[in-house]
Parts: structure tokens; sequence; C-alpha cells
């Protein structure tokens, strides 16, 4: 019964590994610097270290966000945020797990009759932004880092080659790792209020309730990145993104430090122990950061290639979709509710 | 992890190896045809045994490269234009053995008056084709400086034009005591002497691309 539950949670899981493994991996594979299965292997593995142990800190936030304490709610939640990102992707238009998901639990606040923590609210939203401008610098910055290195390494071509597929690997099981550990509670961050598990504990390993749950999302997201995004990263490595090695490189790795930054609660420590405030901890759009950084290194060259269509496509996003997965969220709270006779809130 | 930088090591070592190679043939095409012109048959001939050796070597080093290059998915992105350019620098010693094949065939009687003009002509072709060996050399260290080496390549393959249509001239129109056949026999000689910085040409033109595909 848990997993039935469970179920729109790992459906959620299932297509944030099918659509943003392709973030990480896509130039890689598209480009046949690293093939499919050794992609694959190490996002999955990552992917599950990632959410399981770093993944509490945007789980935090969520919460306090909105506590959905009913299992029926969780996953009702979970499942107008699928929808909505279906809806959204049906219409071209470029959707984030993350806002779907905080869109459809400020849904659940209103059809519960709770208030939503507005100053909560507009950090997150102040994130989102945050984080493709943080995406851009990061990448402009590592651009010209990179750039001049090779330039004064001299190195053969070949050699140059080796050592952008082994980083390309390494960069890429550092952001599987902060997409796991980033965007878990988009998969998940619903169900942790309504599940209790029992500690699982072998040896010097210990599991919460929380990472339990988190660890499940984590399998489904591997098994997004093994069915269905070798098609995914393909598309973007050659069609949508078509990258060299070397950028390709840049924009993972910018990527992946603004998902890690958005995920580490030891970064924020030390960083409020300088006086300078904590970072929050929440969920961000991998596919806006790494639109982010691409649009950085596009500025850095000029920006003349700069598509600004797509600029406003994610604008529109960051106000639509939160607005579209509310609305479908206390729609489908009043029908499982009313009709199903289930206790959402 | 080791084997792939044991592979790129190993085939960074034999595409430096195959450009010493065709390097040193060309080196060898160049005494052969000064052998040659000055009737020395003997060196000539050593020197194109010597050739033969070079271009058989080069080769076996070509396709092992191209073998490495599929099997490993080495530089995925470039890879066809890479092997591609080395095909070309490898028609550079093809071409050398051929000519000097075909002096040995024919041998080829050379009137004192264009003596001067043949090794002329066969200056410049060198040096283009030194150019464009030089260029694939700092192709694969440094693509931006390589185009240094592609406009000498254009320049010494118009230089190399002028002075075959100055030995035209002169076996056409200056060399008394010849007959026809042995005019249309000595521009055929022409013609594969200035094909080298043709070939030259080709590289440069690969090349010119290539470095824009590896800089964007």
């Amino acid at each position: 019964m848990l997993l039935l539950f469970l179920s729109s949670g790992l459906f959620l899981g299932w297509s944030l590994g099918a659509n943003d493994a392709a973030n990480i991996f896509g130039s890689a594979v598209g480009t046949r610097m690293v093939r499919f299965r050794t992609a694959a292997v190490v996002a999955s593995l990552f992917v599950i270290l990632g959410a399981t142990f770093q993944g509490e800190g945007g789980a935090d936030t969520l919460g306090r966000l909105g506590s959905i304490n009913q299992l029926a709610g969780a996953f009702t939640v979970a499942l107008a945020s699928a929808l909505t990102i279906f809806m959204m992707v049906k219409s071209s238009l470029i959707v984030s797990t993350s806002q779907a998901i905080v869109g459809a639990i400020i849904g659940w606040n209103i059809f519960a009759g709770r208030s939503t923590d507005t100053l909560l609210l507009g950090q997150i939203a102040t994130s989102w932004v945050a984080g493709m401008l943080l995406g851009a610098v990061f990448a402009i910055l590592l651009y010209i880092i990179v750039h001049q290195m090779f330039k004064r390494l001299h190195l053969h071509l070949l050699w140059k080659h080796t050592v952008l597929k082994i980083l390309l690997l390494l960069i890429g099981a550092f952001g599987a790792y902060s997409l796991g550990a980033n965007n878990i509670v988009n998969v998940m961050g619903v169900f942790v209020n309504a599940v209790s598990l029992p500690a699982l504990s072998a040896g010097p390993l210990s599991l919460s309730s929380n990472q339990q749950l988190f660890f499940l999302g984590a399998v489904a997201i591997s098994v997004g990145i093994f069915t269905y995004s070798q098609r995914t990263m393909k598309v973007v490595g050659n069609d949508l993104m078509p990258l060299s090695a070397e950028t390709a490189m840049v924009v993972v790795l910018a990527q992946s430090l603004v998902l890690f930054v958005f995920s580490s609660q030891g970064l924020s420590n030390a960083i409020a122990s300088l006086g300078l405030g904590h970072i929050p901890q929440v969920p961000v759009s991998s596919t806006q950061v790494v639109i982010g950084s691409i649009v950085g290194i596009g500025l850095l060259k000029g920006g003349r290639s700069i598509k600004y269509k797509v600029l406003f496509n994610i604008m529109l996003g960051w106000v639509a979709t939160p607005l579209i997965a509310g609305i479908t969220t206390y729609i489908l709270l009043f029908v499982v509710g009313n009709l199903f006779q289930l206790p959402v809130c | 992890m080791e084997s792939i930088l044991k592979t790129a090591g190993a085939v960074i070592r034999q595409i430096d190896s195959f450009i010493d190679e065709i390097e040193n043939g060309l080196l060898l095409f160049r005494e052969a045809v000064n052998n040659y012109t000055d009737a020395r048959t003997d060196d000539f001939e050593k020197r194109l045994h010597m050739v033969e050796e070079k271009e058989s070597a080069a080769d076996r080093l070509q396709r092992s490269i191209e073998n490495d290059f599929l099997v490993h998915s080495l530089l995925p992105q470039f890879a066809s234009d890479v092997l591609h350019l080395l095909d070309k620098t490898d028609d550079l010693l093809d071409k050398s053995k051929y000519v000097l094949q075909q002096f040995s065939v024919e041998r080829p009687q050379l009137p004192d008056t264009i003596k001067t003009d043949f090794k002329s002509l066969n200056e410049m072709s060198m040096e283009a084709s030194m150019e464009a060996i030089a260029s694939v050399r700092v192709f694969f260290t440094s693509p931006e400086s390589a185009k240094e080496h592609i406009n000498k390549i254009y320049f010494y393959e118009r230089e190399s034009d002028r002075a075959a249509n100055d030995l035209r001239r002169v076996i056409f129109q200056q060399t008394p005591g010849i007959d026809l056949a042995q005019m249309e026999q000595l521009r055929y000689f022409t013609r594969h002497v200035e094909q080298l910085s043709d070939a030259a040409e080709d590289v440069a033109d690969i090349l010119s691309l290539l470095i824009i595909k590896v800089m964007l």
C-alpha cells in the first residue's frame, strides 16, 4: 500500500532521471567521449549517494513551506507535479520539477487552509533566479581558467582529449552526486512528514526514515537514467546543445557547483560562520542552471548566439509552473478527498 | 584509466613516427632528384630504395593509427578529419616514390640548359612539402601556430607553379636539339615534381578547416 502511494513520487523520480541526467552526461555521450553504459552506471551510483547522504537540507526547506502529513495528500501533490510537468513539456516549455513541487505544496496549503511562509517562498524563488545567475558566473570564470590552462599547457590533441574524457567522467560523477543531493527532495520531499519508517542499520551504516525514502527515490531516478536517458542524452548532446568537450566540461562543472552550493549544509554553515548569512537549501532546476551556464559562456564570446526567446520561456516558467501545479493540486486534492474519501490534509 | 592513458601515449608516438617517416622520405626525395640531375645514378637508385622503405613504414603506421582511432574512439568529434589529414600527408610520400620510380623506369635525358631550373622547381616543391609536414606536426600541439606554416605552403605552391611554367618555357622555346617526344617527356616530369606542391596544398586546405573546428 505504501509503495502505491509512493508511486507518484517514484514516477517523478523516473522522469527526473530520464531528463536531467542528460544535463550532466548529454554532451559527453552525444559526442561519444563517454560511452552511455559508463555514464549511466556512474550517474546512477552517484545520484544514489548524493540523495541518500546529502538530500536532507532541501527536505527541511520544503517541509517548512508546507508540512504534508497525510500519505494520500503527499501522493496527490506529487501526482499533480508530475501532471504539470507532463503538460508543460507537451507545450514545449522549459519546465522545472522544483518549481512544480513548490507550486503543488502551496496548492496543498491553500486546500488545507494553512498559511504559506511568504518570506521562505520569496527566498526559494530568489534562489531559482540566483541559481541561473550563479551558473552563468561560475561558467564564465571556469571557462576563462580552463581555456587559459589548456592554451598554456600546449598538450597534444590526443592528450587533451584523454584528459577531457577523464575529467568529463569525474565531473559527471560530481554532477550526479549534486543532482541527487539537490533534487531528491523534488521526488520524495512531500512524503517526508507523511511516512515514518524504522531506521535501518547494517554495521556502521545507518539509514533514517528520510534516507530510506530518498534511497528509493534515487533508485527510481537510476531506473529513469538506464531506461530512457540515452535518447535524451543524444538529443541534448547532438541537437540542442552541440558543445565542444571543453565547453561541455565547464558547463557540467558550473552546474554541479551550483547544485552543490544549494544543497550543502556544511558549506552553508561555513559561509554563515563568516557572517555572510545562510545559503538556503533549496532544490533548483538543473536544466535552468545549465542554460544559465551556456548563456554565461555565450556572453563571454560576444553574446551573438544567445536565444533570448529561450530565456523568456524560462522566466515564464518561473511563474506559470508553480501556478499550474498549484491549481492542479487543488483540483486533485478535491477529487481524491471527496471522491475516494481519503484523508489528504 | 591506465589503459586510456597508455593508448593515448602509444598513438601519439605512432603519429610522431609517421610524420618522421614522411619527413625523412621527402628529404631523401630531394637528394634523389639532385642525384639524378647530376647523373649520379647509383646514389639515385639507393635513395629510391630508401624512399620505398620509408613509404612502406609510413603506410604500416597509418593503418595502425587508423585502427587505434576507430577501436578506442579517439577524438570522436574530429577523428575522420584527422585521419583524412594523415592520409593526405601520406600522399606526399606516395607521390614522391612514384616520381622517383618513373625517373628510374624512363630515365629521361635532362639537357644542361634545364638542369638549374629543374633543381629550382624541385626546391620550391620541397619547401611546400616540408612546410606541410611542419604544419601537421605543430597542429597536434598548437593548432593556432599551424596557420603560419599554412601561409608558407600557399606561398611555395605559387612559387612552384611559377618555376614549373618557367621550366616548360625553357623546354619548349629555349632548348634546341631535342625532339617533340623528349619535350613531352620533360613536360611530364616537370608536372610530376610540381604535383608535390599541389599535394602540400591539399594538406593545407584540410588543415585550415580542421584548425577552425578544433579551435571552436
